[in-house]
């Protein structure tokens, strides 16, 4: 079974903090949806950027990492590169992921530009989903702003995914979406996780989508008296 | 009739690199590149200054000499105004304006403020068509620099320009780098323009510290009357139109009897008058932030 295994996560934002996270115990299985919950500035970000390896430069992550049987034990304060680059974000303004005046088809086709842009032509090859189909998004040669909120919400996940993935973090996915998109973007996501043996974890404030959709994965951040972050599923 | 038309075409050419210039910095990445009025002016100075140097070499090798240096020198003051954008965190219409300074300095310091050309051989010159000795060779260049842009536009690079103006941020979550593609694209559109510098300078036989005065709004005419014709982004058709276009109007107004003083002025207003109809045209209500 594809997992991801965070055990005894301990971290602290500078050597004379108290600790952020204390012993901190998290497994996430793939094909299933997440969804982690708390109040603002609780940390749910912060937890983003452990799993990204963009932590502040003097704060003390230790810890060990199981990602599907392999074993990593974090050193130098940040999560192995080997992890970091099977992870994927979708950030809340998903307009700054996507460009409007172009087409579904470019906008995918950007999305494997290396870090360096070279004067080779830009690739033709696509992943494409089959699932996408059946969300409304197959018309390549459309412009993405002709798309709705929830079906620019899916592109830019998509986009996302072009390169080799198996971990998407979203950060408020359906914040600014109504009813029927938050639904379609969900019914995606969970779609999409099952078939490409995905973990996804999403930030939601959302009560509504936790009891709705997230039954049994929620994860709650909270903080005690001290100050110490508790997850708890 | 065919003089004007060898008129047209000189002076389309003589500027086309220019305008292929901005027209990747100003109309696809959007950013208000001042700096290439002094790229144009630096390229000039330093493609005269080296010339001398260059006049035993055959006359292949001296032409590419020549157009290297009038480029490299136009890509140093766009290094200089990107680096002061990505590195300083100055925006980048003050850190041209800053550039321009700079160079204005920097150029009389090591070429002076004038320097003729007539006493060395005119390297752009064959003897094909009389009256116009340096058509031939700016067409070929015309012709070269259109099928590179050409492809350039297909590249990973040449869409990144593009993206840039849509979106700046777009690069970050992707894991590319956006200071590379700023840098390159500003490089690039100075490097053109120092080209067209020396181009300008060896066509009439001079270069002087004030010729890149208001070639940017030459630039942004050519590109805004393009718009006016051709709307797809990303085409090398645009740049080409543009710079046609544009010295057509000159010419037919030179010859309605214009007087070529005022000519900045009627550049300012052929602007005005296409801005506000696009601006009255409920369709181009969007206009962005530098018109083009």
């Amino acid at each position: 079974m594809k997992k991801l295994l965070l055990h005894n996560i301990n971290f602290k934002f500078n050597q004379h903090d108290q600790p952020f996270f204390h012993d901190a115990h998290v497994e996430f299985k793939a094909g299933l949806l997440y969804f982690i919950q708390g109040k603002n500035g609780v940390g749910k970000s912060t937890f983003f950027s452990l799993l990204q390896g963009t932590t502040p430069r003097n704060a003390i992550l230790t810890g060990v990492i199981i990602l599907n049987e392999t074993e990593f034990i974090i050193k130098n304060n940040r999560l192995d590169h080997k992890i970091t680059s099977h992870v994927k974000t979708v950030i809340q303004d998903i307009n700054k992921m996507i460009v409007n005046a172009m087409t579904i088809e470019e906008n995918l086709r950007l999305a494997h530009l290396p870090k360096y842009p070279r004067l080779f032509p830009l690739t033709h090859t696509i992943n494409l989903s089959t699932i996408m189909k059946d969300f409304g998004i197959d018309q390549l040669h459309q412009t993405v702003q002709k798309l709705s909120g929830g079906q620019k919400q899916i592109l830019a996940i998509i986009m996302a995914l072009q390169k080799t993935t198996k971990i998407l973090l979203l950060d408020e996915p359906t914040a600014a979406l109504d009813e029927k998109n938050t639904h379609m973007v969900i019914q995606f996501l969970t779609q999409l996780a099952k078939t490409l043996d995905l973990i996804i974890i999403i930030i939601t404030h959302d009560k509504e989508l936790t009891s709705t959709y997230g039954q049994h994965h929620t994860l709650t951040i909270a903080a005690d008296t001290e100050g110490i972050r508790t997850i708890k599923l | 009739m065919s003089e004007i038309i060898f008129i047209i075409m000189e002076q389309a050419f003589l500027h086309f690199p220019l305008i292929l210039g901005t027209y990747l910095s100003v109309s696809l990445m959007k950013i208000p590149d001042l700096s290439v009025e002094s790229a144009y002016m630096f390229g000039a100075f330093m493609a005269s200054s080296a010339l001398p140097f260059t006049q035993n070499m055959p006359h292949c090798a001296s032409l590419c000499v020549i157009s290297l240096i009038s480029m490299l020198a136009g890509a140093c003051v766009g290094l200089t105004s990107g680096l002061l954008t990505q590195k300083a965190g100055i925006p980048h219409l003050l850190s041209s304006i800053i550039t321009i300074g700079l160079f204005h300095g920097i150029n009389q310091f090591i070429a002076g403020v004038y320097i003729p050309l007539s006493k060395y051989t005119n390297i752009l010159a064959l003897d094909l068509i009389p009256l116009h000795p340096d058509l031939p060779l700016l067409a070929l260049l015309f012709i070269i620099l259109s099928l590179a842009a050409c492809y350039f536009f297909k590249t990973e690079l040449g869409y990144s320009l593009a993206v840039f103006g849509h979106n700046p941020h777009f690069f970050t979550h992707y894991q590319i780098s956006t200071s590379y593609i700023f840098l390159s694209g500003i490089l690039l559109a100075n490097a053109l323009a120092g080209l067209s510098g020396y181009l300008f300078a060896q066509s009439n036989g001079f270069a002087d510290l004030n010729m890149g005065f208001g070639k940017l709004l030459l630039c942004i005419t050519s590109l805004i009357l393009a718009k006016v014709f051709y709307q797809k982004t990303l085409s090398i058709i645009t740049p080409i139109i543009g710079t046609f276009s544009y010295f057509t109007l000159q010419q037919l107004l030179l010859k309605l009897g214009f007087d070529l003083r005022y000519f900045t002025m009627i550049q300012a207003m052929v602007i005005v008058i296409i801005l506000i109809c696009q601006y009255r045209n409920q369709e181009h209500n969007h206009i962005d932030h530098l018109g083009v």
